[in-house]
């Protein structure tokens, strides 16, 4: 194993699996993140090196095949492999998850019952089905698609630093979500599938992340399944197979 | 005026000397000295033409500089420049890279580049630049995406960097008869450049 060394940048999250960084890449004005999967002391050496690298690999590729069919993700823009350490473009924005909690708790009426729609809000969840549905057309599948794996970023103001809590207030003021692209992060679950299981997994996880952080949101997830089912593909297929997914959870087999 | 970097995440004392000319006459002269391995002429001097933005000659370098730092990587070519040119490619065959993506003697525009430690005693920043200035015969030109655009060849581009799959789902979506969104000249260039610079990126896992 390459020894670990300081990463110039400041840490801004820390996970079980990796440590995220915000640094530079090249120019001081290129804006990047470095997600590095620092070595596991309790693991076997040879074991652990093997499982990192295969890991920072496989979510790399994933990356750049994602962004270069054209699905909204970070770009690659440097591995090295043997130090667990990705380099990528620099999403700025809000999670979606950040900006609905900001949007629900700001007192907006969300009804189930679907009283006082939000234009606003029914518009980011299509573009979430959409961008969900280019995903699975192009058989990749996330593997742990949650609302904090989801991110917003304005179009136009890619690369001006917006605070993301000053970004959310900002939305509902004076600027169109429409304006506003999804752009997918964190595929180090993800994998290469054509299959429906997979995909329909896929949309049953985001359903049970989505319900369970945003209790008030069930008309919400629907509009996501509504514009999923209408811009994805394989979309019926896949819907037929979620039905199943919910009635017996995410697991197929419950042997072993 | 050449520019000159040093890069974020290598030693400060690295530094990179760039000069992008065009209406080139001695192309001819500068490929066989590389041949000859004549240390005079020990530069990474890149066809410009396959470049799609300022970013991916420099991050080309962070690469070859990165693996000549690393024990555990080391150059798999003669020295950092050849890595260099040999880092811009998205394949491990290096003579293919030389011949793609590194001067060749018909070349009318070259992008040259220097690495140097600084911290050697024989620099001379000074000296590096007088030299690099006048080792083209051409016009320099500014190092900017702007200019290296103006000589981008983008069917080579597409073809070296296998990049055939590029907008594959809107291309889809056309194809069953759906809307697809049209991209900005602005956009399409930078998705061309990012899926460039991971391609680099990509090419060392095996």
């Amino acid at each position: 194993m390459a020894p670990p060394r300081p990463i110039d940048g400041t840490l801004l999250k820390q996970g079980a699996e990796a440590h995220v960084y915000k640094s530079t890449f090249l120019l001081p004005t290129v804006p990047c993140l470095i997600k590095v999967r620092p070595t596991k002391s309790y693991r076997h050496a040879t074991l652990d090196l093997r499982l990192t690298k295969h890991r920072c690999v496989s979510e790399a590729r994933l990356l750049n095949r994602c962004r270069s069919m054209g699905v909204l993700c970070p770009a690659v823009y440097f591995v090295d492999e043997k130090r667990g350490e990705i380099v990528m473009e620099w999403i700025e924005g809000p999670s979606v998850r950040d900006f609905l909690h900001s949007y629900l708790d700001s007192g907006s009426n969300l009804d189930d019952e679907g009283k006082n729609p939000d234009v606003q809000i029914d518009t980011l969840m299509e573009n979430i089905g959409q961008t969900i549905g280019r995903l699975h057309d192009i058989d990749i599948i996330h593997g742990d698609l949650t609302t904090s794996n989801l991110m917003l970023r304005h179009r136009e103001k890619q690369n001006t630093a917006l605070d993301s809590h000053q970004g959310s207030q900002g939305f509902k003021n004076d600027t169109s979500l429409s304006d506003f692209d999804v752009v997918l992060i964190d595929f180090g679950l993800g994998q290469v599938s054509n299959s429906d299981e997979d995909k329909a997994v896929d949309l049953y996880v985001l359903e049970r992340a989505f319900l369970s952080t945003h209790p008030r949101a069930t008309r919400l997830f629907n509009i996501i399944l509504e514009s999923y089912k209408r811009s994805c593909i394989g979309s019926a297929v896949v819907l037929r197979r979620l039905q199943e997914v919910r009635l017996r959870g995410r697991k197929k087999s419950m042997v072993g | 005026m050449p520019t000159t970097l040093s890069l974020p995440h290598l030693p400060s004392s690295y530094r990179l000397h760039i000069a992008l000319f065009t209406s080139v006459g001695n192309a001819a002269h500068l490929h066989s000295q590389l041949l000859a391995k004549n240390p005079e002429y020990e530069y990474a001097f890149i066809e410009p033409s396959i470049l799609v933005s300022h970013l991916q000659p420099i991050s080309a370098c962070f690469r070859a500089i990165h693996d000549l730092l690393d024990p555990d990587v080391g150059l798999r070519t003669p020295n950092v420049h050849s890595e260099t040119v040999f880092s811009l490619s998205p394949t491990h065959n290096i003579t293919d890279s030389y011949r793609r993506f590194g001067i060749s003697p018909s070349s009318t525009a070259v992008l040259a580049i220097k690495i140097l430690d600084t911290s050697l005693a024989s620099y001379s920043e000074s000296d590096t630049l007088d030299r690099l200035a006048s080792i083209v015969e051409g016009t320099e030109v500014e190092f900017a995406t702007g200019e290296i655009r103006k000589l981008t060849d983008l069917s080579k581009v597409k073809k070296y960097y296998k990049l055939k799959d590029m907008g594959y789902v809107d291309q889809l979506y056309k194809k069953k008869g759906r809307t697809a969104e049209e991209k900005s000249e602005e956009e399409t260039w930078r998705d061309l450049e990012v899926a460039v610079l991971g391609a680099m990126a990509l090419r060392s896992l095996v």
